[in-house]
C-alpha cells in the first residue's frame, strides 16, 4: 500500500488529483492550527516554567532560552505534532476509510477500476509528508515564543538574554533532524490510519475500533520512530 | 462558481500558510548557522597536537569578545587541524597564544586568542598558526588534591614541623613547662622579689631615682648658670676658651722655636754636637766608675791593713 502510494505521489498534483491534494493539505495544515496553536504554545510554556525554576536555584535562569530551544526544536516540536495529527487527522482518515470498507465504497472505487491507494490513500501521503514539517516549524517558533513569554513574565529574563540563548545552542543540524522526524512521522500517520481503515470490519463498531488503534498504533510508533532517529543521529 | 471559488480559497491560503511557515523556515535556518550573511567572515585554520574534545560549533574568544565559532575539526598526520570563521582578522603578533579552554567545570570547550605583546613584531598572514596544548583542569585539580592528601598524610604521620606539632607530646609538654615558669616568674614580681620586682613594688627605688633626677637637673642648672670649672668650660662668653686658646698658641710658639734649635732646649733637640759630647762625657764617667770598682777592694784591704798598725 505505501510503496504503491509513494508511486502514485507523482500524479498528486496531477488534474484528477488536485483538487484532493489540496484539501488534505487544507484539512491537515489549516484546519489543525487552532489546536497546535495551543499546545505548541503551552508546551513551550511548561518546559520554560519547569526548567526556569530548577535553574533559578543556581541563579542560571537565563538558559531557559536554550533549554527551550533545543528541546522543542530537537524533539518535542516534531513530537507534539505527531501527536496531535495523529489524534485529529488520522484518526479522521482512519474513520473516513473504514466507512468507506465497511459500507464496500472501496470496493466500488475497485469495481470502477480507481485505485484506492490513488484516490485516497496518495493524496494524504502527500498531504501529512509535506505538512508534518511545515507544522513541525510552526510548533517550534511558537513553542519557543511561549517559552520567552513565562522567561520575561515569570523568571525576569529579557527578550534579548532569552532569544541569544536560544540561538546559541541550538544548530541547523538539531532542526534539519526534527524534520527529518516529523517527516517520517507523516509517513507513519498515514500508513498506520490508512491499513486500520481498509482493513476495518463489522460496520460502525469495526470503524471505531479502527480510530482507536490508529491513533494508539500511530502514538506508539511515534515514540519509537522518533527514539531510533534520535539514537541514529546523536549517538 | 461558488464551488471554484471556495477551492481557489482553499488553494490560496494553504499556500499562503506554506509560503509563510518555509520564509519562517529559511530564518531560523539562518539564524541557527550562526553565520552572518551581510558581514565579512575571515577563515583560518589553527594547527594544535590535540584540542581535548573541540567541537564544531564551540566559540572563539579574542579580549573576552566572542568573535567566532569552529567550523570543522580534522586530523591531519599527528595533528588536528581546526577550521575557524571569524568576524575580524586577526593580527598576530610574535608571542601569540591560542589556547582550548574549559567553558565551565560541567564541561564544554572554547577556543581563547591571545595576539601577543602590543610591541612585539607582527607575523605575516601566511604562517601556520600553532595552537597551544590545552590545560586539563580537571587533571591539574586532580593533582592538587593528590598533593594535598600527601600533605595531609604526612602531617598526621607526624612528619615535619606542623606534623610534629600536632602530633608530639613533647612540644606540648614543653609549653605547659614554659608556661609554668612563665607564671613563677610574674608571681615573683608580683611578691616583688628580683630586681624588675622591686622595680615595679619598691618606693624607696622610686624616691632614689626620684633623688637622682632632681641632683642631675641641680648639676644642669648650675652648669648653666657657669659655676664651677665644668661650668665656666661651657659658658657662653669663651673666657676660658680665649684663655685655653692663647695658652696653645704659646705653647705651640715654644715648640716652633725649639724644633729650629733656639735656645738651650732647641740646641738640645737639635744640635748633634753636644750629643756626641755628652755620650764621651757618660763614656769616661762609666770608666772612672769601672776603674774605681776594680781599685776599690785594694783599698779596702790596704785601709784594713794598715789602719791596724
Amino acid at each position: 500500500m505505501l510503496v504503491e502510494a509513494i508511486w502514485f505521489m507523482q500524479f498528486a498534483f496531477g488534474k484528477r488529483s488536485k483538487h484532493e491534494t489540496v484539501t488534505q493539505f487544507y484539512i491537515t495544515g489549516i484546519k489543525s492550527l487552532g489546536v497546535i496553536t495551543v499546545v505548541a504554545l503551552f508546551t513551550g510554556m511548561i518546559l520554560a516554567l519547569q526548567t526556569g525554576l530548577e535553574l533559578r536555584r543556581y541563579g542560571q535562569e537565563v538558559y531557559i532560552g536554550s533549554a527551550v530551544a533545543v528541546s522543542m526544536i530537537r524533539e518535542m516540536g516534531p513530537f507534539m505534532t505527531g501527536l496531535i495529527i495523529s489524534a485529529s487527522v488520522g484518526s479522521a482518515i482512519a474513520a473516513q476509510i473504514g466507512t468507506m470498507t465497511v459500507s464496500e465504497e472501496i470496493s466500488a472505487l475497485e469495481v470502477m477500476s480507481i485505485n484506492p491507494n490513488r484516490f485516497l490513500v496518495m493524496p494524504r501521503l502527500v498531504a501529512l509528508v509535506v505538512m508534518m514539517p511545515i507544522l513541525s516549524v510552526y510548533t517550534n517558533i511558537l513553542g519557543i515564543m511561549g517559552g520567552a513569554l513565562v522567561g520575561t513574565t515569570q523568571l525576569g529574563v529579557s527578550v534579548q538574554a532569552y532569544m541569544d540563548n536560544a540561538t546559541q545552542f541550538a544548530t541547523n543540524k538539531d532542526l534539519y533532524v526534527g524534520l527529518f522526524k516529523a517527516f517520517l512521522f507523516g509517513i507513519v500517520i498515514t500508513t498506520v490510519s490508512c491499513h486500520q481503515g481498509f482493513m476495518t470490519t463489522e460496520g460502525a463498531v469495526g470503524v471505531g475500533r479502527a480510530t482507536r488503534s490508529s491513533v494508539i498504533i500511530s502514538f506508539l510508533t511515534i515514540l519509537v520512530v522518533g527514539y531510533m532517529v534520535t539514537r541514529m543521529f546523536y549517538l | 462558481m461558488n464551488k471554484f471559488r471556495h477551492e481557489v480559497s482553499i488553494e490560496i491560503l494553504v499556500g499562503l500558510f506554506m509560503f509563510t511557515v518555509l520564509i519562517a523556515l529559511g530564518i531560523f535556518t539562518v539564524v541557527l548557522s550562526h553565520d552572518s550573511i551581510w558581514k565579512k567572515s575571515y577563515e583560518y585554520e589553527f594547527v594544535f597536537t590535540e584540542v581535548s574534545g573541540l567541537r564544531e560549533g564551540d566559540n572563539i574568544y579574542l579580549r573576552g569578545m566572542s568573535i567566532g565559532r569552529v567550523n570543522q575539526t580534522s586530523l591531519h598526520n599527528n595533528n588536528v587541524s581546526v577550521f575557524v570563521t571569524l568576524d575580524v582578522p586577526l593580527n598576530l603578533r610574535n608571542g601569540y597564544t591560542i589556547e582550548v579552554v574549559n567553558a565551565s567545570m560541567l564541561g564544554g570547550k572554547f577556543l581563547k586568542i591571545y595576539e601577543g605583546p602590543e610591541n612585539a613584531p607582527a607575523l605575516s598572514q601566511n604562517i601556520t598558526i600553532l595552537g597551544s596544548a590545552p590545560v586539563d583542569v580537571i587533571e591539574e585539580l586532580s593533582e592538587a588534591v593528590n598533593g594535598l592528601q600527601e600533605m595531609i598524610n604526612a602531617v598526621s604521620e607526624g612528619q615535619g614541623t606542623l606534623g610534629k606539632l600536632l602530633n608530639d607530646d613533647s612540644i606540648y609538654n614543653d609549653f605547659v613547662e614554659i608556661s609554668q615558669d612563665v607564671k613563677l616568674i610574674v608571681k615573683g614580681v608580683e611578691a616583688g622579689e628580683g630586681t624588675i620586682g622591686k622595680l615595679l613594688k619598691d618606693e624607696a627605688v622610686y624616691t632614689n631615682a626620684s633623688v637622682v633626677i632632681a641632683n642631675l637637673r641641680e648639676i644642669s642648672e648650675r652648669l648653666e648658670s657657669g659655676e664651677g670649672t665644668l661650668g665656666k668650660l661651657m659658658a657662653k662668653d669663651g673666657e676660658v676658651y680665649a684663655d685655653i686658646s692663647t695658652s696653645i698658641a704659646s705653647v705651640r710658639s715654644i715648640a716652633e722655636s725649639i724644633n729650629a734649635g733656639e735656645g738651650t732646649l732647641g740646641k738640645l733637640v737639635r744640635d748633634a754636637k753636644l750629643y756626641d759630647e755628652t755620650a764621651l762625657l757618660v763614656e769616661d764617667v762609666r770608666a772612672a766608675v769601672d776603674d774605681l770598682r776594680e781599685a776599690s777592694p785594694i783599698t779596702s784591704f790596704g785601709s784594713v791593713m794598715f789602719g791596724a798598725f
